[in-house]
Formats: structure tokens, sequence, C-alpha cells
């Protein structure tokens, strides 16, 4: 078993002829908080996006070059099978409005299969929640539908949800990007937590933010990763100007 | 609202006030004087075979949406849509003719028969098909001429879910059914209303329905039996209603139901469907 | 993978097979409804050649299939009479709902059209013969026109706010800041920008005229013995030929409605088809 959680090489993709990623290479290690920075519009999404297949669903995309997840290569397995294992959770809260607070979370424990009995699923539904520090908050209404909270809650909703997929790699984009303050704290020392239990690769445009959670850091600027490293070297010697005027907020 | 058109029928019901008392008995006979007209199975009849064609729809058309927007891809896709779309526009005459002549016949001998052969103690098929031209020969053929329609609303529908949610449910690794069932579950109220839409215009629908349904002033639940509805009833009784005093009123009475139970089932489907669309976007 | 995920994908596979099947069943009729028109059909045509365009219905117990000519012209005339009665007022209004959307015509008019839709056609039919049919003393042509022209309206206004709508704000401030009255901007910038949409609907609400039974059933009469009479005299449509000959238990009216239908539904085709070319071209 590979030391590596994912490893890409020489990873291109370009949508409709437009090229995003032009080259990339990254090793990201087991249970780490990953960091991937830039600028808006610099493919940081889509580089998430391709470590689970979501690509798969974009049109007139065009991926080349090898991605390997948990030692297989991404391309010849099944994408689902590969989605229960690395999870997504997207930038814009999405808790499916028609379920209740515990159905949402209750959801992908149902659906594969690990909750064996109705008290294995509620135990996950708590761990779960209380692993995004919204265990008490929402104990008491947990038949209450996701409008009743507020757009920090249903995001640590939506975090809860995918941890309770119980998944090996956790994919956030730009988790905090529409929150306040006080739940961006909630969330990020939640991440710091989880990190025991899995491999965390997220993508942020604050650089300050990348400081506070990760261990690895890459900055993705125009297709291509012009820095990466341990988050204290890169953000105590940036060696590139590019990463330089991104930290001061040049660019 | 359309009260105007209300209005034109109205003076026939007022002069045929009687007539809502004997909406009970469904015995009519127009001899001049004695004329006793009563709309019960006309009624039951229209209820009935919209009813039943609605929820023969609702699994046809939920299937195509699926099938339309995420089963298929862009060839066999667009030659399917365009084939519901054909359908769609299709003249419901051809559907009647196509009912009567080659439909009714076939359920007739391998489906009605059949069912009354071995399971006649089950009421609904409890009578012996005689001409194929029955309740369940117009349900059905209305069923098909009305997926197009609620199949066209449920894809306006399915465009209309936000990208996330999708988003959200395969990131969970669920399988393309089990997307579907999470899909369905945000579109419910939607079906719901377009179902009700969908009735609203069974009700109103007279050439399938005259040519299928046997046209026979007899009340009854059996799916093998003829009857009336509501509008076939006006096609088939129109022209002879001329010629007596109360023929006509009463045909106007049941023109004036039909629009009432017509327009109820419209406005609560398009109010709904108002409500789910504010939802979805929250 | 476990036993469990491999479960999970099977039964995916499995109903989405089961519902292409269903589909597939939803939309079997259409090609039996077309077999049936060209066997049957066909065989009229064959039969009557090309004097099916142009002879009269035969009578009950005639051996000679005869023809339809009653009812193409009385289908072709009335539905014309319907669109050119019902397009301009549903333009007019479509007009004046987009370009004042706040005022209180404007919204009653949307909600009182809109729910015009919902109206069962038979009724149309039952109101236009009190009103006109009753009035003149007989059916005719042009009654049908007019229940016609009632069922088209709320279809026609759709497509034509949407036509409308479609013209971008771009250019309607184009044409203001040319300083033209709103008038003239729809005259000449609106109606050429939206040509295409605005064409397509009017040629979709004829493919629905054209096939509407229900309306004319009590409004055009039902002409047999000659081509035309009149306006103000009954006349005959398609839809209609094909509804009482298919109750009727002659066998010769039988071959007749599927000779008709066959004809209907090419005619319904090709203008299918031209809307949707139409359509494709509409650049929005």
């Amino acid at each position: 078993m590979s030391a590596y959680a994912v490893e890409i090489k020489n990873l291109k993709v370009s949508i409709k002829g437009v090229e995003i990623l032009r080259s990339i290479d990254m090793k990201i290690r087991k249970n780490t908080i990953s960091v991937i920075m830039g600028p808006s519009g610099s493919g940081k999404s889509t580089l998430l996006r391709t470590l689970n297949r979501l690509t798969d669903f974009m049109d007139g995309i065009r991926v080349e070059g090898s991605v390997f997840v948990l030692g297989r290569d991404i391309f010849t397995v099944d994408p689902y099978e590969l989605r229960r294992k690395v999870v997504l959770v997207s930038q814009e809260p999405n808790p499916f409005p028609h379920m209740t607070i515990y159905d949402n979370v209750a959801l992908p424990a149902r659906l594969n299969g690990i909750a064996r009995s109705k008290q294995e699923l509620n135990e996950i539904v708590k761990w779960a929640l209380e692993k995004v520090m919204l265990w008490d908050e929402v104990k008491n209404r947990l038949r209450d539908y996701p409008h009743t909270l507020s757009g920090g809650q249903r995001q640590r909703l939506c975090l809860a949800r995918a941890l309770a997929a119980k998944p090996e790699i956790l994919l956030l984009d730009e988790p905090t990007a529409n929150i306040d303050p006080s739940n961006t704290f909630k969330i990020e020392e939640s991440l710091r937590e989880l990190k025991e239990d899995l491999t965390i690769v997220m993508v942020t445009h604050m650089p300050h933010q990348a400081a506070r959670v990760a261990d690895h850091v890459a900055l993705l600027y125009g297709g291509v990763i012009v820095e990466e490293g341990p988050a204290k070297e890169v953000f105590m010697n940036p060696r590139s100007e590019i990463t330089n005027n991104f930290l001061r907020g040049v660019i | 609202m359309s009260l105007f058109i209300t209005y034109q029928s109205a003076p026939s019901l007022i002069r045929f006030g009687v007539d809502l008392l004997s909406s009970t008995v469904w015995r009519p006979a127009d001899d001049p004087e004695l004329e006793k007209y009563g709309l019960l199975a006309p009624v039951v009849g229209s209820l009935y075979v919209s009813v039943l064609a609605t929820l023969i729809t609702f699994p046809l058309s939920v299937t195509l949406t699926f099938t339309i927007t995420e089963i298929l891809h862009k060839r066999l896709r667009d030659f399917l849509r365009s084939i519901v779309e054909i359908m769609g526009g299709l003249p419901t005459v051809v559907y009647g003719l196509w009912g009567s002549t080659v439909l009714a016949p076939y359920l007739r001998d391998f489906i009605m028969q059949p069912l009354y052969d071995h399971l006649g103690f089950i009421p609904i098929f409890s009578c012996k098909p005689v001409s194929g031209y029955s309740i369940l020969t117009a349900s059905l053929v209305l069923a098909i001429a009305s997926t197009p329609y609620v199949t066209a609303l449920l894809i306006e529908g399915y465009n209309m879910i936000p990208a996330k949610y999708k988003e959200g449910i395969i990131c969970l690794g669920a399988t393309k059914y089990e997307t579907f069932k999470l899909l369905y579950g945000l579109l419910k109220p939607y079906v719901i209303a377009s179902l009700l839409l969908s009735l609203s215009r069974a009700l109103g629908e007279t050439t399938i329905v005259a040519l299928t349904v046997g046209n026979a002033m007899k009340l009854t639940l059996c799916l093998f039996d003829s009857t009336h509805t509501i509008p076939s009833l006006i096609a088939s009784q129109f022209e002879s209603a001329r010629l007596y005093t109360y023929a006509m009123p009463t045909l106007f009475a049941g023109g004036l139901l039909l629009l009432l139970i017509s327009l109820g089932a419209s406005y609560v489907g398009i109010k709904k469907m108002y409500d789910w669309r504010s939802k979805i976007h929250v | 993978m476990s036993r469990r995920q491999a479960l999970r994908k099977y039964k995916s596979y499995l109903m989405q097979l089961l519902m292409i099947f269903i589909s597939i069943t939803a939309v079997t009729p259409l090609f039996s409804i077309f077999y049936t028109a060209v066997s049957r059909g066909g065989r009229t045509l064959l039969e009557a050649g090309l004097s099916f365009i142009t002879d009269l219905p035969p009578t009950p117990l005639s051996t000679r299939v005869g023809g339809i000519a009653p009812a193409l012209v009385g289908s072709f005339l009335a539905t014309l009479l319907a669109i050119v009665i019902s397009v301009p007022v549903a333009f007019f209004i479509a007009f004046l709902v987009t370009e004042f959307p706040n005022t209180i015509f404007s919204k009653s008019s949307e909600v009182f059209i809109r729910s015009f839709s919902g109206i069962p056609s038979i009724i149309v039919s039952m109101f236009v013969y009190s009103a006109v049919v009753i009035r003149m003393g007989t059916q005719s042509l042009l009654a049908g026109s007019i229940a016609l022209s009632i069922v088209t309206l709320p279809y026609a206004y759709v497509y034509l706010t949407s036509a409308l709508r479609s013209v971008p704000e771009t250019i309607r401030e184009a044409a203001m800041s040319l300083g033209m009255n709103r008038l003239k901007a729809l005259r000449y910038v609106y109606v050429g920008v939206s040509r295409r949409y605005i064409l397509t609907g009017i040629l979709v609400s004829y493919v629905r005229a054209f096939g509407d039974t229900a309306p004319l059933l009590f409004t055009i009469g039902f002409l047999m013995n000659s081509v035309f009479a009149g306006l103000l005299q009954p006349s005959n449509a398609l839809p209609i030929l094909i509804f009482v000959y298919a109750l009727s238990p002659y066998e010769i009216f039988h071959k007749v409605a599927w000779g008709a239908t066959l004809l209907l539904i090419i005619i319904y085709l090709v203008l299918f088809l031209v809307s949707r070319s139409l359509l494709r071209g509409v650049k929005l």
C-alpha cells in the first residue's frame, strides 16, 4: 500500500479547448491536511474535482496524465466506488431541503450500509455532528429541516453528512467561503481533529486560512503548481515571487 | 376569471334547477314533457376515467423524464425527446381512432377477457367485456396521449433543480438509480402539481373518450364496462338535445360542473408549482 | 468491491434497464399508430387515388371511396381564419404586456388569458354554439373559426410573449435611445429580431388548431355535398370528419376515416418539421 493518498503525475485538463491545468505533479500523504491555494480561476476547483472524477460530467472536458488515489488509477476503477471513498463537499452548502437534518446526515450511512441497525445509525449521526461541533446546536431538533439552520450551520451539516460516509479522503472546495468567522473557526477546528481518521485535501483562495490549517501547501497559479512544500516553509520562506505576491494579497 | 363563459352557461343551469336534485339519479330518458335527467353516471365516469388515466401517466412520465435527462446519451436522448414531442402534438382524434379500431379489440381479447375469466370475482373485473369500448380502454388511450405533456412539464421541473443538489448526491457516492430517488424526492410536489394539471386536461378531453368509452348511460365501476363521461355525453347528445326542452340545459349544467372541477384542479396545480419553484431555490 | 457495493451497482443497472424498457413501451403506441395509418389509410388512398383530395365523401352504402375535399378545404380555411383572428389579438396583448408589465391591465390579462387555456375545448364549442350559431340560425365556417380562435388564443399569446421577451435588453435600449417610440420600435426592430420565434409561434398555433376537434364539433357543421358553400354556411374539417366517420358503423366510412387520418398525420408531421427547423435557426 502506497504511503501516499494521492499521486498526480503530469495531469493536463482542458475544457472546450481551453487549458485549465497545464502540467500538475503532486503527492499527498495520508492523514495530512493539504491545501491547494491560489487566486480565483486558477483551476483549483477543477483539480479537486478531478480527484473524484466529478469531471466526468463536464461538457467538453479532456483529461490527460495519471492520477492515483489510494494506490489505484482512478480512471480504471468504478467511478461510483471512487466517490464513496473520496467524498467532496461543495462550496455552496447543499443540504437536501426535503429531508430532515437527521436524514441528511444519515443518508450516506444508509446508502453505504455502514450502519446495520437503527442504533448504529443514531450513533453515526451523533458522531458526525459532534465532529463538526453541530451536535449541541441541533440535538433537540433533528427532525427539523435544513432551512431552519443558518448558512454556517448548513455548511457544517454538509460536512457532517460527508463524514457519515466514512470516506478515506475528504475533498473540500472553499469550505468557509460563504461562512461567518465563528463558523469558520469551528470548521477549521474540526478539520484539525479529523486528519487522524482521514486525509484532507482542501482548496482555498484565502492564504490566511491555509496558514492556519495546512500541513502541506501548494500554490496553483496559471494552471501550474508554482510552489509547494510543508506549510511552515512556504509561508516563512516562499521561494517564488508569485507566492510572495499571493501571500501579500496582490494577486 | 372566465366567469364570462360561465355566465353563458349559467342561464341554462337556472332554467333547469331541478336537475341539481335529480343528479343523484342516473336514469336519463328524454321523453318531451316527462323528461328526466340525472348526470351521476357521466360525472362518476369522468372522474373515474380521468383519475385512472392520470395514475397510469404518473409512472410513464416520471420514467421517461429520467430516461431522457439522465440515462441516455446525446443522440438517443434527442431522438426520444423528439418522439415524445411528436406524440404530444398529435391530434387527439388520431389517438381516438386508433384506440377504437386497434387497441379496443386487442384489449378485449387479450387482457379483458382473460381477466374476466380468471379474476372475475374482483369487482372491477366483474363484467363481461363486450365491445372493448370501456373505462379501461379510454383511460389507457388518454394516458398515452397525456404522457408527453406531463413529461415535458417534468423535464422543465428537473432543469429547475439547482445543480448543487445533483452534485451533492453524486459526491456521496450514490449510484445513478439512487440519484434518481433523491431527485424524485426533490421533485415530488412538482410531480403532483403536474399530474393535477394533466387531470384537468383529461377531464375536458372529448375526442379520445367519445371514441373509446362506449357512450353508454350506465353507472358502473367495472373497468371493462362502457359508460359516459361528461364530454362524451355532450358530444353524443348535443345534436339531438336541440329537440327537447330540458336536454340542452342539462348538458350545459354538466359542462359547468366540468368547468368548475377542471379549473379547480388546474388552479391547485399551478399554485403548487409556484410554491415549489420558490422553495427549491432556497 | 464488497458484496453490498456490487449489489448496489447491479441494482442501479437493472433499474436503468427497466426504465429504458418502460420508456420504450410508453412511446410504442406512436409506431403502432403510424403503422396502422399507413397500412389502412394507405390502402384507402391507393384505392381512391388523387381524387381523394378532390372528391366528395361517399354515401354509407356506396362502394367508391370518394374523397374528403370539403373537409380539407374547411380545415385549411377555418384554421387560417382562426389564426387571422387570434394571432393579431394575442400579439397586441403580448406587446402591451411586455412593454408595460406593471399595469393592472397587464397583470389581469396574464391571469385571464392563462385561465383560458384551462377551459375544456368542448365548453368553448358549446359557448360559441349558443352565442353565434343560434343567432345566425346555422352552423358555419365562421362559427368554427371563432371557436378555434378562442382555443388558439392562449397558446399564441404564450408563444408571442416569449418571443417578445426574448428580445435582448440591449436592443431595446438601443431602439429607445434612437428616439423611437414603442410602436415604431416594435415595427422596425423587435419584430425583426424575433421574427423566427414569432413565425414558429404562429406555425405551432396553426398546427394545434388544425388538429383540434372539439371546438368545431357543434359549430362548423358537416358539409358533404359540396366542397365549399361560403363563409356563413356549414363547412367541414378533417378531424371532425374522422371523428364522425369513426363513430359510424359503416365500413366505407371507416376506410375514409383512415385515409383521412393518414393525410392528417402527414400534414401534421410536415408542419411539425418545418416549425422545428425554423426554431433551430433562432439565435437568442
